[in-house]
């Protein structure tokens, strides 16, 4: 009888510590987060910085200006554009799943 | 056993009532069932810990990360962004830090001013002093400041004043969107444009408003108006880009504009603030010929070779309405229209009447201000007396005031098969196809089609033809009002031109605000020399970005060459 009590004693107590170990690591994980929270945040943020100032480089003013000092490239002719007349709706010699949505589409085209 | 009586409490009473037991046994008997029944209940409060133990360590694995989610924070302004059709960024709130203090918390105010004008140089000290010694419990020191002086600030240690997050409204394209987007003021609310219509839903909802311009064709049309007024010498201009299918505005334009990150240092410039396409209303001139002849065409078709006598100029009280170029032979409708006659216009109306005149202006909606998504949109002005003079006055588009956006509204209503569309700023969905209104049938919109692609393949907006897009358009030349009658020598000229024609997709604007004649257009200031050329270059940059497939000229066929004055080589061709 003496060593059963005994032994719910010493369980008890190791349970009891089990318990308070348990109970710090999750408040530490709790701090964690709210602290990687707070990095996320100011991170958003800078995204946010830096997304507003790639908008003001790519001001179609300045691009154009780099373009013409920089590149060789000018505005496109009508006469550079040529469209592909293919008929999509015969046998398809290239054997490729074309979808009935894309044919449906393709009809307009013209 | 003895018989050995036993003595044991019974309850709490007042007086201890002592009962009798039988036996040792019993007693013992009774200790032994509340222990069970107490360990009992220990045994259950264990088992549902242990319960829910095993639940949420094994079973619920990562249920908790909704819980994270939930409480995640933003960390983004409060103020949603605006992005064009395809989502560049045209307006964003960046967080910033503005500083305020408690004056009756602050010690010393000389040394604090003091110490915050070192740090923030562009503070006025007396005004910062005399808000720090004001006792006021919340006084606004300096807003929306950079995190670097922030922390600079804060490293001063001055008690009494503190930090708010603040967010600033930030235009990463300057000049580029001025009158569409307008601007708010320092506590963030709209005061103009999109900023002020759709306030309420920018502050409410996180989500970008998406609006139906597009950057790069906003560009071209502010590039190619400024390069205009500058070699024309004009005085201003003003430009349009719509889609005839949607109704979106593409691109808006209206010079002079100004920086909306700088509206605060503007002052006298306050003209700049004018939106001339939604706000100005103008007498449109030659453009109404498009309406008066699509009327006269709409009663019968086979009036488009009907003959009028425009030899003579046309007398009405004290006025005297002539041509231009008066032709000294009968003119059919379609040459009318190509040759932009005032007097054959004039007398197209009259066999009409005015109040066939009246509905269909009124079904064009030229008598309200345009549904546009801008708090600056005029109202238009015609006379509330529909006389006769009315009648022959606007069917070469004097005598009622339109705004630009209210012509090219009506114009795309006519060439897109005779549907008209409502304007709008906000990106269309892709599947709402209904909600136009007719304002003429489909026959009459491919005859008015023909007759302005005639204009600019043969006629007057020739400069405005752009090889492979099938421009047809129309110029115009109005005089601007001063007083109670025209400025003499001033004039507003303007082009509308729609490509391609065979099947319209796209509507271009052009105005000049008194251009000059320069040598180039050897004397000229007329719509087709100044408005239509920049109209052809704006058209000849944009439809490859707005995806228009060049169609081989020719696929619309010119009306037959009976009808037609034969192209005179003669350099003195205008309007």
């Amino acid at each position: 009888m003496r060593r059963y009590t005994t032994l719910f004693f010493f369980l008890a107590l190791v349970i009891g510590f089990v318990l308070f170990k348990v109970k710090y690591e999750v408040v530490e994980i709790e701090e964690k987060i709210s602290q990687i929270l707070r990095q996320m945040k100011r991170e958003r943020e800078t995204i946010h910085i830096l997304k507003a100032e790639w908008s003001h480089l790519n001001e179609p003013q300045r691009l154009q200006k780099l373009a013409e000092k920089f590149l060789d490239i000018r505005p496109m002719k009508a006469e550079q554009i040529a469209t592909m007349h293919h008929n999509f709706t015969e046998q398809d010699p290239f054997r490729c799943l074309i979808p009935r949505a894309h044919l449906a589409s393709m009809k307009g085209e013209e | 056993m003895s018989q050995r009586k036993l003595y044991v409490p019974q309850g709490f009473h007042g007086t201890a009532q002592w009962h009798e037991v039988r036996s040792l046994r019993q007693v013992l008997d009774v200790a032994k069932t509340r222990l069970l029944v107490v360990c009992g209940v220990f045994m259950l409060v264990f088992l549902v810990i242990i319960g829910r133990l095993i639940d949420v360590s094994l079973l619920r694995r990562g249920a908790e990360e909704g819980l994270v989610q939930a409480r995640s924070l933003h960390g983004v302004g409060f103020r949603a962004d605006i992005v064009d059709r395809n989502g560049e960024l045209l307006a964003t709130s960046l967080t910033t830090s503005s500083l305020y203090a408690n004056a009756q918390v602050v010690l010393n105010a000389k040394e604090a001013a003091q110490k915050l004008t070192e740090v923030l140089p562009e503070l006025n000290y007396s005004q910062i002093l005399q808000r720090l010694e004001s006792g006021k419990v919340f006084v606004w020191l300096a807003r929306h400041l950079p995190p670097q002086k922030q922390a600079e600030v804060m490293r001063l240690g001055i008690p009494g004043i503190y930090f708010q997050q603040d967010e600033r409204r930030v235009y990463p394209h300057g000049e580029l969107f001025s009158h569409v987007l307008g601007f708010t003021n320092i506590d963030n609310q709209g005061l103009s444009g999109v900023e002020r219509k759709f306030n309420e839903s920018l502050l409410s909802k996180t989500e970008s408003l998406r609006l139906s311009l597009d950057i790069r064709a906003q560009h071209v049309l502010r590039d190619e108006i400024l390069a205009g007024i500058e070699k024309f010498k004009a005085q201003g201009g003003a430009g349009l880009v719509m889609n005839v299918q949607t109704g979106e505005v593409i691109a808006m334009v209206s010079l002079p504009d100004f920086d909306p990150n700088q509206v605060g240092k503007m002052g006298p410039q306050k003209e700049a603030l004018f939106n001339r396409i939604t706000l100005g209303a103008y007498e449109m001139g030659s453009s109404f010929k498009i309406f008066n002849t699509a009327l006269y065409l709409e009663s019968d078709e086979s009036n488009l070779t009907k003959k009028f006598d425009v030899s003579g100029p046309l007398r009405l009280g004290r006025f005297k309405i002539t041509d231009f170029h008066p032709a000294h032979y009968p003119l059919t409708v379609a040459e009318i229209f190509t040759e932009s006659s005032n007097i054959g216009s004039a007398k197209m109306a009259m066999q009409m009447g005015s109040s066939l005149q009246k509905a269909f202006f009124e079904r064009l909606g030229f008598f309200r201000p345009s549904s546009l998504e801008l708090p600056e949109v005029g109202s238009p002005l015609f006379p509330k007396k529909w006389s006769e003079s009315t009648t022959i006055t606007t069917s070469y588009g004097y005598g009622i005031s339109i705004s630009p956006l209210q012509l090219v509204t009506a114009i795309a209503g006519v060439v897109n098969n005779g549907v008209m569309r409502q304007p709008t700023l906000v990106k269309a969905n892709a599947f709402k196809t209904e909600g136009g209104v007719r304002v003429v049938s489909e026959k009459t919109s491919e005859t008015m089609r023909k007759l302005m692609y005639m204009i600019v393949s043969q006629g007057r907006g020739k400069k405005a033809k752009v090889k492979g897009y099938e421009v047809g358009g129309k110029t115009g030349t109005a005089n601007q009002l001063s007083g109670r009658s025209y400025q003499k020598g001033s004039n507003m000229t303007s082009f509308v031109g729609a490509f391609p024609m065979s099947r319209p997709q796209y509507i271009v604007l052009i105005m000049v605000d008194r251009p000059q004649a320069i040598k180039e257009t050897y004397g000229f200031n007329a719509a087709g020399w100044n408005a239509a050329p920049i109209a052809g270059k704006v058209i000849a940059r944009i439809a490859p970005l707005l995806h228009v497939i060049p169609i081989s000229e020719g696929k619309i066929e010119p009306t037959e060459k009976s009808m037609l004055i034969p192209a005179s080589t003669s350099l003195r061709r205008e309007h």
